[in-house]
């Protein structure tokens, strides 16, 4: 986890959002706008009044549970869903009451929705057909889209001979291949297996990325957002939880909901009990930790730390002179994760008490024996109940 | 010793397919013996074989107008039925309300009804309506019968349909309706094939509503061969059942070369 985070960030700087200036220098608005979508489906609330804006050339994804809303999110962005109030701004222009067929959207369906009555070319050709294309044109497009995902010469194929991956290759050819202003994604990687998933993964970002095209990318996967996104949108009931670059949402969610989604993590029920000026002095059921935050005392609040971010107490990182936060707990298992190893603690109640340590270190830990762990003051959130 | 009992056992398999299969076709290869006979009763080719029956078949005047009028009332019926049925099987199958079932039972009932009973209603309910007509009655009745078929068959097909397909037209730029028939219509062809095949065979071979709904202007083949039994014992029937089923063999040989047996059963 935190070598992922570690490798978005390197990636993000380049990536940062460029304001896009047009015609005229005037106020550049986002190059998709949605504005207080909502949509009610009978007694349901399925979309809230969200909100989001994405700029031109980014990689967005919505991250969040099975039905919180955020395919539906994309069916409104691209059309196939209609929404009870609220806009859809693309380039400046309202798309909202535009049929999905006039959108120039390129959709990959979960399960990519691939014509099985069609081969493999006449899958990329769809499109170019239905925008009424030169003929004399399409082969050769077709030919240069297939190319691009590494399937030149697999035109004749039939869909039910390629694997999932090239299946899923295919989704994309067709949708990249009628030129949209906008990719959406759902959920593309759900039917693939795991090592090839993180090989798509890759792949994926690096095409999208290599045409400048705008994506939006839903999954209930947080690694897979992790990897893929400029910024990831935390959907939960019908909203947003929190809209924000990969290591942000990471080490500083705005929610609790978005700091439990994204990554297992130590997290305790504690009790305000002194506040100074930004630094709080909380109690929890294993001892006194102090964080920064604005509540008044007395509140019930969630202390969240990130596993990484704890170690055993008196280790390198434990250096001298920062602000850190100290606990007895009592170590009950050790769970191997390749390089990495965590450590549980006995949690009491809904609490959850969970370190990550490096491999390597693993001889100096007994089960069943106390610990002392340590973090940073910086790194411990504090969320409301 | 193994050996022998495998063998014994494969002479014993082979044996029981061979007497099931007599068994169940033993009446149709009688009818095949009786159409060869050249006995003018109706009784298996004792002094000789001759192909008479079959010249006969081409020269009764009695024939040709009860066929034409079976093959028009089979066509139309089944073509009238495929448009309404697919309608109806789409409608059911994309949409949840109360009393679906009930309607899908309604719809399929008169595939399970006895045909008198069918034909006795809508003997009644016709006449109620005003409909003397008797063509149109009978295209009316036929439509009703062939339409549990096509429902039947294409909602099986739809079953195994992934709306998305239609969706993913949508975004590439076909609007809603054309999206349907370019996607839906080359995906559902098979059943669409075997829901017809289906429906003009239920409709060809009727016998009790036509029995009802028809009058002596509008007779339809069964109804004619009947006719036929009652003022003559040659072996003519015995020569058109033959061709009816090799008409029909060679319907399903067709289908199942398109779209495999297989679908055409299991729908």
């Amino acid at each position: 986890m935190l070598d992922t985070v570690a490798k978005l960030q390197g990636v993000s700087s380049i990536m940062q959002p460029q304001p896009i200036d047009r015609a005229g220098g005037q106020t550049s608005e986002a190059f998709l706008k949605l504005e207080g979508i909502t949509r009610r489906i009978e007694q349901q609330t399925i979309l809230d009044d969200v909100s989001l804006s994405v700029e031109e050339g980014q990689f967005i994804s919505l991250l969040g549970p099975s039905g919180c809303g955020k395919t539906t999110l994309l069916r409104v962005a691209s059309g196939l869903a209609p929404c009870d109030s609220g806009t859809v701004r693309l380039a400046g222009m309202d798309i909202t009451g535009v049929p999905a067929h006039k959108r120039n959207m390129g959709v990959v369906f979960q399960n990519y929705a691939l014509f099985p009555h069609l081969s493999v070319a006449e899958n990329v050709a769809f499109g170019l057909k239905a925008q009424r294309r030169d003929r004399a044109a399409i082969p050769s497009i077709v030919a240069e889209c297939l190319a691009m995902v590494q399937l030149a010469g697999f035109g004749d194929r039939r869909i039910s001979s390629l694997s999932g991956g090239q299946q899923q290759r295919v989704a994309v050819a067709r949708a990249l291949a009628v030129r949209p202003k906008l990719v959406l994604l759902d959920e593309p990687f759900s039917a693939l297996d795991r090592q090839l998933r993180e090989v798509m993964q890759i792949e994926l970002r690096r095409l999208l990325r290599s045409v400048n095209m705008t994506v939006i990318f839903v999954t209930h996967d947080q690694d897979e957002a992790l990897v893929m996104s400029d910024r990831i949108a935390v959907m939960n009931r019908g909203r947003i939880e929190d809209y924000s670059d990969p290591a942000s949402i990471y080490s500083r969610p705005k929610s609790l909901f978005a700091f439990d989604f994204v990554g297992l993590s130590t997290r305790m029920a504690a009790r305000v009990v002194a506040a100074d000026g930004d630094m709080l002095t909380l109690d929890t059921k294993y001892g006194s930790v102090r964080a920064k935050g604005r509540f008044y005392p007395g509140t019930s609040v969630i202390v969240g730390v990130r596993p990484e971010s704890i170690g055993p107490a008196g280790d390198k990182s434990d250096a001298a002179g920062e602000d850190r936060n100290r606990l007895k707990l009592w170590l009950t298992d050790i769970v191997f994760q390749g390089s990495k190893r965590h450590l549980h603690f006995a949690a009491q109640e809904s609490d959850r008490l969970v370190a990550e340590v490096n491999s390597a270190a693993i001889n100096m830990f007994e089960p069943d024996s106390e610990l002392s762990v340590s973090w940073r003051v910086q790194d411990t959130l504090v969320f409301p109940t | 010793m193994k050996r022998n009992l495998t063998l014994l056992k494969a002479f014993a398999r082979g044996l029981w397919l061979t007497l099931a299969l007599l068994i169940v076709n033993a009446p149709l290869i009688i009818v095949l013996l009786v159409s060869l006979s050249s006995s003018p009763i109706f009784d298996l080719p004792r002094e000789g074989l001759s192909l008479r029956w079959y010249a006969k078949v081409f020269q009764l005047d009695s024939i040709a107008g009860p066929l034409l009028t079976s093959l028009q009332l089979a066509l139309s019926a089944t073509a009238v039925s495929l448009v309404l049925g697919t309608a109806c099987a789409l409608g059911l199958s994309r949409s949840r309300f109360p009393g679906r079932d009930l309607l899908v039972t309604g719809v399929l009932s008169p595939m399970m009804l006895p045909g008198v009973v069918i034909g006795i209603a809508l003997l009644f309910y016709l006449r109620a309506l005003g409909i003397t007509n008797s063509f149109l009655s009978l295209f009316i009745a036929h439509v009703v019968i062939t339409l549990p078929y096509i429902v039947r068959i294409t909602l099986a097909g739809l079953s195994l349909f992934d709306f998305a397909l239609v969706d993913a037209a949508r975004t590439l730029g076909y609007p809603p309706v054309k999206a349907v028939i370019k996607v839906l219509v080359p995906n559902l062809a098979p059943s669409f094939v075997s829901a017809a095949v289906f429906a003009f065979l239920a409709s060809f071979d009727n016998y009790a509503i036509a029995l009802f709904v028809g009058d002596i202007y509008t007779v339809t083949l069964p109804i004619q061969i009947i006719n036929y039994l009652s003022v003559s014992t040659d072996p003519v029937v015995a020569a058109i059942a033959v061709i009816l089923l090799f008409g029909t063999l060679v319907s399903l040989l067709i289908t199942e070369r398109l779209v495999g047996l297989q679908r055409l059963a299991g729908g």
